[in-house]
């Protein structure tokens, strides 16, 4: 061998280790489709933050800092806008959370107020309830919600620390959790969703971990704690989950998305921190559309991304 | 690995040269990579503090917000205006932090940091609205109520804030821990890299050196090898084989210096050099081995004239002792005659017939004693005349007969007769005949049978005369020189080595030529060919 050849092979080696850190591609999930850019106007965002989606497989995404509800068509075309108008005490100042009741109707928590809205089909406001406190009843901080086939809202409150479940006219049913680092409870949670074995997936954003409860609060089950390593997070923002109870946990300060079974065993996570197509800067909330496409809030980068995920 | 390849054939100076490009090269490469090595690091060290710098900004704000709420309790329940001012200059500080820390976000792509910041904004610019509300309802002292909505709305800001804050800073000692762990891998990577490098070039320079340092060295070598082994040719000089050996050994590694640099064509040029040498050494051992030949041949010739000399002086003696013995000859004739005068016809005819045997066993001493003064005579003075050859040859025998008897050697004539006289100095010719004769008589002596054959007869306009012995023959090396003076094929003191030589120049002078050859069967021939007419004088 040739003293060149080595040579050759040492700088390979050195140009390879310094670009270890390059492209994590990921065959378990395919980016479908990309939407959104910053600003106000119409299919614009400023701060993406959570998805829900009605029967007509429109998707309705919350945008915290545009204070609206914006409304696509399955395709990412824009179909509407709702939530920013109207009377001081109906419009919204930081929507948050979203779920759809079983009539249809539209409930979005407010952040800052503390109230939920309650809108039609057609997005007309029909009341709002809750409010500001600390108070049972009241919430603090909402973050992502679900309506659970048992017909209840359940809503985290990142600052009670706690999900509180309510019925769909806006009565307050009970609340569960509580501050605190032991298992069952929560520390500023930022979702709540449930699965079709009715259980109730909550993102533990303040202890880095995912908890699982019953419909009546008790705790079933808790995975994931803080760090890089696969299962492991920091600061897990949204969860997902798809039609076989798979839970997609977006995996806000690893800038990553993780997928785990129905048993809570990892499966894969793919994503990186940046700003190309397929990156993820702050992701916020994610879901599944009936196609069972996971839509995902780049909110960092102001738009949406949609992937095919296996 | 074109350098490598035609190393040997660039030139010296070149060839040290070589590994200083190469030198230069992995310097570069080096300087190079430390370069960006360095300018890597001090990214990440730019990034580490920007992360530390946007922690201590946070933690900064988390400060100002204490300081705020506590001074904004000041302000409300115990009317303390003067911290209004102080207040609402906080507020105003809050957005440029946050300023600061979204600056840090953006210039290191930090997008998290960044749209955090971008939530928080309008946060902070409420905050700042809703405190200049509460600090201006305050100094005017009024409504209690919407007072108290204010102070609401800032403490939801504020909680707000901070939370935002926290969490913020959550990740950066982690993003530094992280950034730090980036550090350490890069300075691994960076001190093996180096290390690596310089190993490779280290290899690298030591190995040209050494090909360089070889290729010189080993060229080098071989010459001394080879002129050692020229050098032993010339002083095993006596050795024959051997010295062969080792020329060839040193041509061999002569040419085995096949570079094309200074001592490739030192090698070609000392080649070509002992080639010259070669040849003319060659020339010179020639030269001298001619010379030891005319020398040894200078000495022979030298004993040859003494011994001629000699036989001059015993030929001068024989004229003196011929005629010295002619007087007692006659005497002792005379008396025989006398004895046959004083006697009676057939008184003793025993007496008689001895004192007639007297007298022919004197007149045949007489005429051998005459013919031995003849011969011996200076013959070149006599003039020419008309003679038989075959009188000649027959003369010749009068003083040969007996050596013949002697030698037991049969002596067969075979004399034309009849054949026309020629013009000749008869003594001359029977010196000739006669050299022939002892010439042939000496080629026999371990010869049997000892066979003589003169011959005479005439052909064309010459008369020849051979003689042929039954001897070895002569040998084919030495038929070109066998009429060259002194040259002899007896013994020394045997011979003088003139006789064939004298014979070829009288034969010569008489215009005809004398030549030796093989016979058929066996032994030499001489051949005399005499023309009838002369055409040289007669001087010899």
């Amino acid at each position: 061998m040739s003293i060149q050849t080595a040579f050759l092979i040492t700088l390979i080696a050195l140009v390879s280790i310094l670009c270890s850190s390059c492209a994590n591609e990921s065959p378990d999930a395919q980016l479908i489709n990309v939407f959104g850019s910053k600003g106000s106007a119409q299919g614009q965002f400023k701060y993406v933050e959570d998805f829900a989606f009605d029967e007509q497989g429109n998707v309705l995404i919350t945008d915290a800092l545009n204070s609206n509800i914006q409304v696509f068509r399955p395709d990412g075309t824009y179909l509407t806008t709702f939530g920013d108008t109207g009377d001081i005490n109906i419009r919204l100042k930081k929507p948050e959370g979203i779920a759809i009741d079983s009539q249809g109707n539209i409930h979005v928590a407010d952040y800052l107020t503390g109230y939920i809205h309650k809108y039609s089909k057609k997005y007309q406001h029909i009341k709002r309830y809750s409010g500001y406190g600390r108070e049972e009843g009241n919430t603090l901080e909402t973050e992502f919600m679900t309506f659970h086939q048992n017909g209840f809202l359940y809503i985290s409150e990142s600052g009670n620390h706690r999900i509180s479940v309510f019925d769909s006219d806006g009565n307050f049913q009970f609340s569960f959790g509580g501050y605190g680092t032991k298992i069952g409870h929560l520390i500023r949670p930022e979702a709540a969703k449930h699965n079709s074995k009715g259980r109730i997936i909550v993102a533990d954003l303040g202890n880095h971990r995912v908890q699982i409860f019953d419909q009546h609060g008790n705790l079933e089950s808790s995975f994931g704690r803080e760090g890089m390593a696969p299962g492991e997070f920091k600061m897990p923002t949204g969860i997902a989950i798809d039609q076989y109870d798979n839970i997609y946990v977006a995996d806000m300060g690893n800038n990553r998305i993780q997928k785990f079974n129905n048993k809570y065993e990892f499966q894969y996570m793919f994503g990186s921190g940046g700003e190309e197509p397929g990156q993820f800067g702050n992701i916020h909330g994610i879901g599944f559309n009936i196609n069972q496409h996971l839509y995902v809030a780049d909110t960092a980068n102001y738009r949406v991304q949609v992937f095919a995920v296996k | 690995m074109p350098i490598l390849l035609n190393l040997k054939d660039l030139p010296i100076g070149i060839k040290l040269a070589t590994p200083y490009p190469i030198f230069g090269f992995f310097l570069v490469l080096i300087g190079l990579s430390v370069n960006s090595f360095y300018a890597d690091l001090n990214n990440y060290h730019q990034l580490e503090n920007d992360a530390i710098l946007q922690s201590n900004v946070l933690l900064k704000l988390e400060a100002n917000i204490s300081t705020m709420n506590d001074e904004l309790v000041q302000l409300l329940y115990f009317g303390d205006t003067s911290l209004a001012a102080s207040i609402q200059t906080r507020a105003e500080l809050m957005q440029s932090i946050l300023l600061d820390f979204s600056a840090l976000a953006i210039k290191n792509g930090l997008i998290n940091d960044r749209s955090l910041t971008e939530e928080v904004a309008p946060a902070i610019s409420e905050l700042r609205f809703t405190t200049n509300q509460i600090v201006s309802l305050n100094l005017h002292n009024d409504l209690d109520a919407a007072k108290a909505l204010h102070k609401e709305e800032y403490t939801l800001r504020s909680i707000q804030i901070k939370n935002f804050s926290i969490s913020t800073r959550y990740g950066k000692s982690d993003q530094i821990e992280g950034i730090h762990e980036s550090i350490k891998k890069r300075e691994l990577i960076f001190i093996t890299a180096f290390i690596v490098e310089l190993f490779i070039a280290l290899i690298t320079i030591y190995a040209l050196y050494i090909s360089v340092s070889k290729q010189i060295v080993g060229s080098i070598d071989t010459l001394r090898t080879a002129t050692m082994a020229i050098s032993k040719y010339y002083s095993q000089a006596g050795n024959q084989t051997a010295s062969a050996e080792n020329f060839n050994q040193a041509l061999r590694l002569f040419r085995h210096i096949d570079s094309k640099d200074q001592i490739g064509l030192f090698a070609k040029t000392y080649l070509s050099m002992i080639n010259i040498i070669d040849m003319r050494s060659n020339e010179t051992h020639k030269i001298n081995k001619m010379l030891i030949d005319a020398n040894s041949e200078l000495l022979e010739t030298q004993s040859q004239l003494v011994q001629a000399a000699k036989l001059a002086t015993v030929g001068e003696l024989a004229t003196g002792v011929a005629h010295e013995l002619n007087q007692p000859l006659s005497i002792i004739k005379m008396n025989a005659d006398l004895h046959l005068m004083s006697q009676t016809a057939g008184a003793n005819s025993d007496f008689e017939a001895f004192c007639q045997l007297s007298r022919q066993q004197i007149d045949r001493a007489s005429i051998i004693i005459n013919h031995l003064r003849d011969f011996g005579r200076d013959t070149s003075s006599h003039s020419h005349e008309l003679h038989n050859i075959n009188s000649i040859v027959e003369d010749t025998f009068i003083l040969l007969n007996e050596q013949f008897r002697l030698s037991e050697i049969n002596v067969d004539r075979e004399l034309e007769p009849g054949l026309r006289p020629i013009d000749c100095n008869r003594f001359q010719i029977e010196q000739v005949i006669t050299n022939l004769l002892m010439n042939a008589k000496d080629a026999m002596e371990n010869a049997y049978p000892k066979n003589i054959t003169i011959r005479t007869f005439q052909q064309q306009s010459a008369i020849i005369v051979e003689v042929n012995d039954s001897g070895e023959g002569i040998p084919a090396m030495d038929i070109d020189r066998i009429f060259d003076p002194f040259w002899t094929s007896k013994e020394v003191g045997k011979g003088t080595g003139l006789g064939l030589s004298i014979s070829y120049g009288i034969v010569k002078k008489h215009g005809g030529d004398l030549s030796a050859r093989n016979g058929v069967e066996r032994g030499a021939v001489f051949r005399m060919e005499l023309p009838f007419t002369i055409q040289s004088d007669n001087k010899y």
